[in-house]
């Protein structure tokens, strides 16, 4: 109970100082105290003192001290490893589950900052271990290795280091306010083509068969979220300009509205076949409307509709 | 680097660092052992360079096994902590055929920080100090190496400042932390194999080997009564059995007479040896703590020691005029039917002279008369005769041979007489005044009873040798030759030239204060020294100055180091940021301009300063140009009155 309480607390006044995209490490957010290593360091410290001083004997009783003062001193440098250091997090990409979601880390340190280990109170496994920075920004990039799909919040990521020779834990966190999805693993199946009334119906958009998609009709400017596959490559290898191919036809060639109920499998299987359908659609230029259960997404295409859709199939 | 490449690169090193350590030690830990860890040694060097394969944890645990057997059987139960140290070290050397990990290798490292200091328990002096040091540097570099994945050479780099930054602290700590009496008794090493030998038998011994370890200094005060010829005396040797003269069973037996104090107290700095018998100039009885006297009057320690012991000795004449019957007795004691030419001559000078004055006269001539020559080489004599073998065919030998050959003399006429065994001479150092006494300046000699005066002492060696009673052995220029055999190879016996015995003489120096300061810094010498630093408050303020030595050093560093920390950034950054924190804003996620916007609505009443301070830092921060002079003067007089502003509120 009590635990739970003083758990509680410290994890409030963590939030409260800690909550935030980028810090800078100072006197207020650094945490030190010895390490496992150092209390045997101080252990060792001790029997020399018993041995010392059981023989009279100056020189082991001067290691001990020794011992000492540089567990001492160590508990200094640790600080002063972390002190000034600025770490932000940019960014952490979306990515299907089972694949690497990113997270973009800037550090700038204030002089050199030797083993600096991150770690994730949920997401287990950061490569991130023992790395060294001189005074200059880097960019970081730390797989995620996530194997559930879902919205996830960034969490609390701790900035830890043992520095110097380990004797010492110095660590501080960071709480940013970023979101990112793991999207459902795609996996292979049908891309049906529905072109049923039903469809007509709902969405108002017809969905006549055109197979010829060399006929576009016009040219017009690449604008960011627009599918990539309708980039005009043989333009912008004329002209360096990203041009997007508008169609001929009443509208879109090809449309599919993708149902959750019209997939087959369990839940997780269903979600995972949409995913790759999504995906495949929009490779091939196709529009798409998805139906989930909770959920109904309109008709359309490009960048920010696809992810639309995927976050959409990972929070279902 | 690659970790794993480091670790196995760094154990490796280790390994060999261990076997050398056991080399080092190998008088102490027995050649078993020591070849035992070799091959573990060379079994690390195998599997490093690929030639075998990393060991199961089945074949370590058996290696681990053979070892504690090795060293049970090699080393036994009477040496506790001669084995106790064979076993960690053992310990070590296989652990380190094991260790693959940085987290298996750091805590090995951080065991070193006790295993090395080991050393110390065998010995202590400069070289040893150096040695030990050394490896503890080493082994922080290492620690630092694997715990942080970098080439040693960095991390030693690395290691060295923080190393030296500790080391005076430590020393400040030595010097002024109390010292505490040990909390309990503990075996101690046996570290000396030098020393005097409680049986004297020269006779078997052709080639008298010698060495040139010291064997005590000694301070003696100016005073008349201190005066060369130095007999110190150890052990006193009462009971002859035809062979050897035998120590005396009283030699350990504490002082039943009373004495008359005779003079300044002198103090004694004795090397480890393999006796417990010190040294005295004539009788003595101890000034200091934890020394024991016997009814001869020499000194002796409670147990034996294994590094230098210091200790004063107040001079005394003992109160032994009188002999009771069964000292007489002990010291005419002679065994039967040995050395009938001796016995003869014995009782014909003891027919011809009626005191023990006249006798000695007797056998004096005899000695200076006779043929006799000094010799550090003598003939063996293995004859049950051993005495008259001496006496009346081979006449050579060292001080035991005469001194035995007297001694039996005048036994035989009924004089009380005993065999002392000590050290005479001492070579004086001018710098520092004080002697030095060394294994080859060994001596036995005899004492001799004569009622109502008491024990006198009597030098036979000198009737033949008598260079030999004033200053060292190695100053006797005809025995030159033989003495330099027996040394072997030491800087003493290069003696004869000059720089390498000046070199000689420093190091000597130089161990002496190390032995005196270093070593011997006990709690009477650490509460002489607090007396002189703190004067008559010395009771309280060294324990507060450690504290506040620590506290002031430890701030200060940290306040420096925050402050070049500072320093780094420009000024502009350095007000702003003032005026932030005095603000109360949180900057984190705010650009400049912003923070400034919520510094005038927090203070209205500077804003027109607040804009010019955002104009001059934006101009410092977003320009390539610097600012002149002027303009940052500026900006330090805005920073002071925006606050001075706000304030008024």
């Amino acid at each position: 109970m009590i635990s739970g309480a003083y758990k509680g607390w410290l994890n409030n006044i963590i939030a409260k100082k800690h909550s935030s995209n980028s810090i800078t490490f100072s006197h207020d957010n650094i945490y030190v105290v010895p390490s496992k290593s150092g209390f045997l360091f101080l252990f060792f410290a001790l029997l020399n003192f018993v041995i010392g001083i059981n023989y009279q004997n100056n020189l082991i009783l001067g290691v001990s001290y020794l011992m000492l003062m540089l567990q001492i001193s160590a508990l200094f440098y640790g600080y002063m490893n972390l002190h000034g250091l600025r770490i932000e997090l940019l960014d952490i990409t979306s990515n299907f589950a089972g694949q690497h979601n990113q997270a973009k880390f800037r550090i700038t340190p204030s002089s050199d900052v030797f083993s600096l280990n991150i770690y994730h109170s949920e997401f287990l496994k950061l490569e991130f271990q023992n790395k060294h920075f001189s005074t200059k920004a880097h960019n970081q990039v730390i797989k995620l290795l996530m194997d559930k799909r879902g919205k996830y919040q960034s969490g609390k990521f701790k900035i830890q280091s043992s520095y110097p020779f380990g004797l010492v834990n110095v660590w501080s966190y960071l709480l940013p306010d970023k979101v990112f999805y793991v999207y459902p693993a795609p996996i292979k199946c049908e891309l049906e083509i529905q072109s049923t009334l039903e469809a007509d119906t709902d969405t108002g958009v017809k969905s006549n068969r055109t197979d010829s998609f060399e006929d576009f009709s016009s040219l017009s400017k690449y604008q960011k979220g627009m599918s990539k596959n309708r980039i005009s490559w043989r333009h912008f290898a004329k002209s360096q300009e990203l041009l997007v191919k508008d169609y001929e036809g009443e509208e879109q060639s090809i449309s599919h509205v993708l149902d959750f109920h019209k997939v087959e499998g369990s839940k997780e299987t269903k979600l995972s076949k949409l995913s790759y359908q999504v995906i495949e659609a929009d490779k091939q230029g196709h529009e798409f409307a998805l139906r989930l259960p909770a959920i109904y997404i309109k008709m359309g295409s490009g960048d920010v509709h696809v992810k639309a859709c995927l976050e959409a199939l990972s929070e279902c | 680097m690659n970790a794993n490449l480091l670790v196995e690169r760094n154990t490796l090193i280790t390994s060999l660092i261990y076997c050398a350590i056991s080399l080092l030690l190998f008088q102490s830990l027995g050649y078993v052992f020591c070849v035992s860890i070799v091959l573990v040694t060379i079994f690390k060097l195998s599997t490093t360079m690929g030639a075998v394969k990393n060991p199961s944890k089945l074949v370590v645990n058996l290696l681990a096994v053979t070892v504690i057997v090795v060293v049970f059987l090699s080393l036994g139960f009477k040496n506790t902590i001669e084995m106790f140290v064979a076993m960690l070290i053992g310990a070590c050397a296989l652990k380190m055929l094991q260790v693959s990990t940085a987290k298996q290798a750091t805590s090995a490292y951080i065991l070193n920080f006790f295993t090395y200091p080991c050393f110390y328990l065998f010995s202590q002096n400069i070289l040893a100090f150096t040695f030990v040091a050394a490896l503890l540097l080493f082994n922080l570099s290492q620690l630092f190496s694997v715990s942080h994945n970098l080439p040693i050479k960095v991390a030693y780099k690395n290691s060295l400042k923080k190393f030296i930054f500790s080391l005076p602290l430590a020393v400040a700590m030595v010097l002024l932390v109390p010292k505490l009496p040990p909390f309990w008794q503990l075996p101690n090493a046996k570290s000396a194999n030098t020393g005097l030998s409680e049986d004297v038998d020269p006779f078997e011994i052709t080639e008298l080997s010698r060495s040139s370890e010291l064997a005590f200094r000694a301070l003696l005060p100016t005073a008349e009564m201190f005066q060369p010829p130095f007999y110190w005396r150890a052990i006193v040797h009462d009971q002859f059995d035809g062979k050897k003269w035998q120590m005396s069973r009283l030699q350990g037996v504490g002082l039943q007479r009373t004495y008359q104090p005779m003079g300044p107290t002198y103090s004694v700095i004795a090397e480890p040896s393999n006796t417990r018998w010190l040294f005295t100039l004539g009788d003595g009885v101890p000034a200091s703590k934890g020394m024991n006297v016997n009814n001869f009057g020499t000194i002796f320690q409670k147990k034996l020691s294994n590094k230098a012991v210091q200790y004063e000795v107040s001079p005394v004449d003992l109160d032994d005029a009188r002999l009771t019957r069964w000292e007489y007795g002990i010291n005419t004691q002679l065994p039967q039917g040995f050395n009938p030419r001796a016995s003869a001559l014995a009782s014909k000078w003891n027919s011809e002279t009626n005191s023990t004055q006249e006798f000695i006269t007797k056998m004096k001539a005899f000695f200076v008369e006779g043929d006799f020559t000094y010799s550090l080489t003598p003939p063996a004599i293995s004859e049950k005769h051993n005495v008259d073998e001496f006496l009346f065919s081979t006449q050579a030998g060292f001080c035991g041979h005469y001194a035995s050959a007297a001694a039996f003399l005048m036994r035989n006429a009924g004089i009380p007489t005993r065999l002392v065994s000590g050290y005479l001479g001492g070579e004086y150092n001018q710098q520092s005044n004080y002697y030095a006494v060394y294994q080859y300046d060994a001596h036995a000699w005899v004492e001799y009873y004569v009622p109502q005066l008491g024990w006198l002492r009597l030098d036979p060696t000198a009737w033949v040798a008598p260079n030999r009673m004033f200053g060292s052995l190695s100053d006797l220029a005809q025995l030159e030759q033989q003495f330099k055999d027996n040394l072997g190879i030491s800087l003493a016996s290069f003696s004869n030239i000059r720089a390498i015995n000046w070199l000689r003489l420093q190091l000597e120096q130089l161990d002496f204060h190390w032995t005196r300061w270093v070593l011997n810094f006990d709690g009477k010498k650490q509460s002489s020294l607090l007396k002189a630093l703190f004067g008559n408050k010395h009771n309280f303020l060294p324990a507060l100055s450690v504290i506040l030595i620590l506290i002031t050093v430890f701030g200060g560093w940290f306040a420096y180091l925050n402050f070049r920390n500072w320093q780094k950034q420009p000024k502009e950054i350095r007000l702003y940021n003032r005026l932030l924190d005095f603000g109360k804003v949180q900057s984190g996620s705010l650009t400049p301009k912003q923070a400034i916007e919520l510094l005038k609505q927090k203070f209205p009443r500077a804003q027109s300063e607040l804009d010019e301070f955002y104009e001059l830092f934006e101009l410092a921060r977003y320009n390539t140009l610097r600012l002149s002079n002027e303009q940052y003067k500026r900006l330090g007089l805005l920073n002071k009155r925006i606050i001075k502003k706000a304030k008024i509120k």
